[in-house]
């Protein structure tokens, strides 16, 4: 069976701070907010929807407590409509569209929604705890750094200077600022509004248009104490001895910002699209994850990448056009240099870095980013990728006919 | 309408005389005149602390803060400018203190609680409280936010929901006042904490370390009381459950947040209920 995408939608994304537009809003409502949109887009009757997947990566607090289905109710879905989180770190909301699509695969669901919530001015990142960082059984062994530590160790064993991350970083707000200048947004975005119905944010909130290399190059490295003062560069060099030294390359202003935001995508089999009138967008060809070494932690896209590939038959030469999320400058340019991915291929309006990785809905996010720019270009092919915690990749290709 | 003096010693008191004022002339009048008011003494210069107090015993009034017409935009824009002139006037680092020659109900407690320092005279029949869910209303000059914040979420509550306004006696006891003294002395009490200021002063929750008595929205005790208020809204079954669920919206998402999050998200529900109509 095959599974198609009919609709792809996201809320902006707000900056994830006390001052963000959104910390107002709970994630319950973000949720809702994407939710309610899929339905009526479409005049959806959503007692045809068999499950929703929603990614959150702090199911805690107003997060915790499966709020997939928590966000089925407050969206008014019909009461038959299921649930679940889902938690893959970063990868978590492309990972519940991949979820949502292996029910439609296999025959188990007709109709299903995958998407993802984090409302991370509100949640903050780390607050569910966890072993992976703590418990000595698993840190010690895993030789465990701060990702922006791993960051830095791919960028040093690649040569990538401090300037090649913030050109990378310049591009990434000018690419967004011109997206959203253009429109490009325009199909996805669905505004937050509050009870009265007053917009509380329309457009993403953190994309600043006039960072330079000089605004970028007076920011202080992020990683240099926390490597050199408490010990992480010494465990991630017992990890890597041909390292000599970890240069602390990235900062605010080169890696994925904290926001606010949620998103959906609607994901059915033929027959239910031809019975409700909806036209597919795209069909989902192939997606994987996959396991990568945990101390870099931040290099399995190009692996999930080419796992995904290998299912699909295709080259990475195949593909039209990439999103990899910009969780740090560095994987995307290790990405673009291991498959040999043109910067005109990938990230062509923007990412994280100027307009923030809400975790659990970034891959949710940029799976629907991909579908709108390659019907706009006209493209057949595309991929979605994401790196992800404790060392893991996922991809998913899309096609369009 | 608002008698303002500035006194030798820098002490600007705001005294809100209504003489001859009837239950529904001239409120929402009267509250844009206090706003205005109080933002003019946080900025001027001159004034070194705030005196809040009322030529009726009635302190403030029971009046309207601001017109309850108009559509969405301009209600909330009208509600959060409010919201700003409290803000303004417990963030100006100024002493603040409100002395209570009797009731403060509605609006006069919600402009008490964004002072520092509340005094009330002793009268027993005097009665302090938020009423405004008796009327449909909720209150919307902080009440909600600052009223849990001062008092904790369980304490608050009730008082909230309920409307329930307490004697002074009472008030004092729940920590809704700080000092309770004989009738007509309330003022220079007032003074005489202003005077005793020598640095600026903050509220409770906008000092370093703050915490919400009784517990977080997040703390086990303050989950399992929203999740028995929740049932016992319903269980009531009310004729307008609406307003009392919106209240309880607004302390549950508010205090999550830091206060200035917390009075937008009022905001939104106040302007929710005034759209509603009566």
């Amino acid at each position: 069976m095959q599974a198609f995408i009919y609709d792809a939608v996201r809320t902006p994304r707000g900056k994830g701070k006390k001052d963000g537009s959104l910390h107002g809003t709970t994630p319950l409502e973000l949720a809702a907010t994407a939710l309610r949109a899929i339905r009526e887009r479409h005049q959806l009757d959503t007692a045809l929807v068999d499950d929703v997947v929603l990614g959150c990566v702090t199911p805690v607090g107003e997060q915790g407590a499966c709020i997939a289905r928590i966000a089925v109710l407050a969206a008014g879905y019909d009461q038959s409509v299921s649930g679940v989180q889902v938690n893959r770190f970063c990868a978590s909301g492309l990972e519940a569209c991949n979820m949502a699509a292996a029910q439609v695969m296999s025959g188990q669901a007709e109709l299903a929604i995958g998407g993802g919530v984090e409302a991370m001015s509100r949640v903050p990142m780390g607050s569910d705890g966890g072993a992976w960082a703590v418990d000595p059984a698993s840190a010690i062994p895993s030789y465990f750094v701060p990702q922006g530590i791993s960051a830095d160790v791919i960028a040093t064993q690649s040569g990538y200077s401090r300037q090649d991350l913030d050109g990378y970083a310049v591009q990434s707000h000018r690419r967004a600022q011109h997206a959203v200048d253009a429109g490009y947004f325009h199909r996805s975005i669905v505004p937050v509004r509050d009870l009265n119905g007053l917009i509380v944010l329309a457009q993403d909130e953190t994309i600043r248009p006039q960072t330079t290399l000089a605004t970028l190059g007076a920011l202080k490295p992020s990683f240099t104490e926390l490597g050199e003062k408490y010990g992480f560069d010494a465990v991630i060099r017992q990890r890597y001895p041909e390292l000599e030294r970890v240069n602390h390359v990235h900062h605010a202003g080169n890696s994925s910002g904290i926001v606010d935001g949620a998103a959906a995508v609607l994901i059915g089999n033929a027959a239910i699209g031809a019975r409700l009138g909806l036209k597919p967008r795209a069909r989902i060809r192939a997606f994987a994850t996959i396991g990568s070494e945990p101390s870099i932690m931040l290099t399995g896209p190009s692996y999930a990448a080419e796992k995904a590939l290998k299912r699909a038959g295709m080259k990475a030469s195949d593909i039209e056009l990439f999103e990899l999320n910009e969780a740090f400058a560095a994987v995307v340019l290790r990405f673009m240099e291991r498959l040999a991915v043109p910067h005109d291929r990938i990230n062509v309006n923007g990412g994280a870095i100027a307009m923030g990785h809400p975790l659990g809905a970034t891959g949710a996010m940029i799976l629907g980013t991909l579908l709108d720019e390659m019907e706009r270009r006209n493209l057949g092919t595309g991929l979605a990728t994401l790196c992800v915690g404790a060392g893991m990749g996922i991809a998913t290709i899309i096609e369009r006919n | 309408m608002i008698n303002y003096q500035l006194d030798d010693s820098g002490i600007a008191t705001l005294l809100c005389d209504l003489p001859g004022r009837s239950q529904n002339l001239g409120h929402a009048e009267h509250g844009a005149a206090l706003l205005a008011a109080i933002a003019a003494a946080t900025q001027d210069a001159a004034v070194k602390a705030i005196l809040l107090t009322s030529a009726d015993p009635n302190f403030a009034g029971d009046f309207e803060w601001l017109p309850c017409d108009g559509d969405a935009a301009e209600l909330f824009a009208r509600t959060m400018a409010r919201q700003r002139t409290l803000r303004q006037l417990e963030c100006c680092g100024k002493p603040v203190a409100c002395a209570l020659p009797g009731s403060a109900l509605g609006p006069g407690l919600e402009l008490a609680l964004a002072a520092h320092y509340r005094v009330a005279a002793d009268r027993p029949k005097a009665r302090l409280g938020l009423p405004e869910v008796r009327r449909g209303r909720l209150p919307g000059g902080g009440g909600t936010q600052r009223l849990a914040r001062l008092i904790g979420i369980q304490q608050a509550l009730p008082l909230l929901l309920e409307g329930e306004a307490l004697a002074p006696e009472t008030a004092l006891q729940r920590g809704l006042i700080h000092a309770l003294v004989p009738p007509g002395s309330e003022v220079p009490a007032a003074r005489a904490w202003l005077l005793a200021q020598t640095g600026p002063v903050q509220q409770p929750w906008d000092s370093k370390g703050y915490k919400i008595p009784g517990g977080a929205v997040s703390s086990p005790a303050v989950q399992q009381l929203f999740m028995l208020a929740n049932a016992m809204l319903r269980a009531k079954a009310l004729d307008n459950r609406l307003v009392p669920q919106h209240i309880l919206s607004c302390v549950y998402e508010g205090l999550i947040t830091d206060i200035d999050t917390g009075l937008k998200t009022e905001a939104r529900y106040v302007v929710h209920a005034l759209l509603a109509g009566p």
